[in-house]
């Protein structure tokens, strides 16, 4: 692989990071201080959807995310960027912070009715069956930021403390 | 030789025998309406309606899934009584105003119980309809959702689900020419469930509504009236008239009411005197004829 390839597929881990690291913490913001109903429209509605499990192929689509990123990281010891690596580390802390936010908050009956209740998934229509949704989902997300963070940190620092910018 | 009675104890035979008289000229006879109910959906637990002296349980034959009963009520009077439906534990009420000259009273209850509140569950009986089976779905599913207990309640989707129960219900008064009544409890939860802000603009929108309803007393029975009158039956149409005439009277604003339907009290006086005439004469053809 060459130092192109690697900066491209470093590149392209952080960006589904950052794009998932935004999206969570936007519907945590949403969450925190809007009253308005969520379920119906984007953001809410879509992670409903990417929370909803229906088949096998919709479990596979969403699992590509963290094939790819894990993937990138376990690809090599390469030589990440400072901007890069700082910036995985900050998305990855907001990921873990908004995730773990929304599977507090979304236990509170007024905020899983804000989305239960506006819901297009036919599953999720009820409070239990969308806590449940959202605890197998979130769990996992907030895993694959702990993940991130520590091969970041790993190959950042393959030696303890040894900086290889 | 006459019993000597005290002049104490002839007075008291005297009032009796008077409070006897008036007791016998104040007697009413009860006519039995029959009531009959279907349904679609879920089957009611159990329908029961009020009688006086409480509330009577229907009879269900399973084989025509009907649910039946009978409603004594006394001859002249039109009164409202609450009709129970009973859905897993939780009464719907229905308030039915009636009078003896109904010759029965039958319709469909139709509702399938939601799991949730939800938004599309609420929208859905928050449109208006345009027949009196849809109307008491809507009244019924909405009652159904108002039920709901934590975490799966209206939550702050509970004033729209109460104004579309409310609405619903006037919509079923109308459809059934004010057989079907809102009822104060109704009417308070939805003004309750108003914001203070609007509660003004709401509560005359509400008094409204009920004047409309009120007002279809008057239509039902002028049109049970005609009816008879076309039949001949000129005894039942001049009771009729007795009953639209004595409710004119005895209230400011049912008087108000009919009068805004052509009904004002010297109408029903002089329509009682023909009527009285019609009757009279045809008793006497037929007493005299072969």
């Amino acid at each position: 692989m060459t130092a192109q390839q690697k900066r491209a597929a470093a590149f392209l881990s952080f960006l589904l990071i950052a794009l998932t690291s935004a999206f969570l913490l936007w519907l945590a913001l949403l969450v925190a201080w809007s009253s308005q109903p969520l379920g119906g429209e984007f953001p809410g509605r879509f992670f409903i959807l990417l929370i909803h499990d229906v088949s096998s192929l919709q479990i596979a689509l969403k699992s590509v995310p963290f094939l790819v990123v894990f993937g990138i990281s376990l690809l090599g010891n390469y030589q990440l960027r400072d901007w890069i690596f700082y910036g995985t580390i900050a998305v990855s802390v907001s990921g873990i912070a908004a995730a773990t936010y929304l599977l507090m908050e979304l236990n509170a009956i007024p905020t899983a009715r804000r989305f239960w209740q506006y819901s297009p998934v036919e599953g999720l229509h009820d409070y239990q069956s969308l806590v449940a949704a959202m605890r197998s989902s979130l769990v996992p997300f907030i895993a694959w930021f702990v993940g991130l963070l520590a091969s970041q940190l790993g190959i950042k620092f393959p030696r303890g403390g040894d900086d290889a910018t | 030789m006459q019993p000597k009675f005290s002049k104490s104890c002839r007075y008291s035979a005297s009032v009796l025998a008077c409070l006897s008289a008036l007791c016998a000229s104040q007697t009413v006879s009860a006519k039995d309406i029959p009531v009959t109910i279907s349904w679609s959906g879920t089957k009611p637990d159990l329908v029961s309606i009020q009688i006086p002296g409480g509330m009577s349980d229907f009879d269900y034959d399973a084989r025509t899934q009907v649910f039946s009963s009978t409603l004594p009520i006394d001859d002249g009077q039109v009164e409202v009584r609450t009709l129970l439906v009973n859905y897993s534990g939780t009464n719907h009420p229905f308030y039915l105003k009636v009078n003896p000259f109904l010759p029965k009273i039958a319709f469909r209850l139709s509702m399938t119980p939601a799991k949730s509140c939800l938004k599309s569950h609420i929208d859905r009986v928050a449109k208006k309809v345009d027949n009196l089976p849809d109307a008491m779905r809507a009244v019924l599913q909405a009652g159904q959702l108002l039920a709901i207990d934590l975490p799966d309640d209206c939550g702050d989707l509970s004033g729209k689900a109460q104004e579309a129960k409310y609405k619903r219900t006037v919509q079923l008064a109308q459809y059934s020419n004010g057989l079907f009544q809102t009822g104060q409890k109704l009417r308070s939860e939805y003004l309750e469930s108003v914001p203070k802000a609007s509660r003004r603009r709401v509560a005359a929108e509400v008094a409204e509504y009920e004047n409309e309803i009120d007002s279809l007393e008057a239509v039902q029975l002028a049109a049970t009236r005609t009816e008879a009158q076309y039949q001949r039956d000129f005894d039942k149409a001049a009771a009729i008239n007795d009953v639209l005439l004595q409710r004119a009277q005895s209230d400011e604003q049912l008087e108000t009411l009919y009068k805004q339907q052509g009904l004002t009290i010297n109408q029903l006086e002089k329509d009682g005197r023909y009527l009285d005439a019609r009757a009279a004469s045809i008793r006497q053809s037929n007493s005299s004829g072969p």
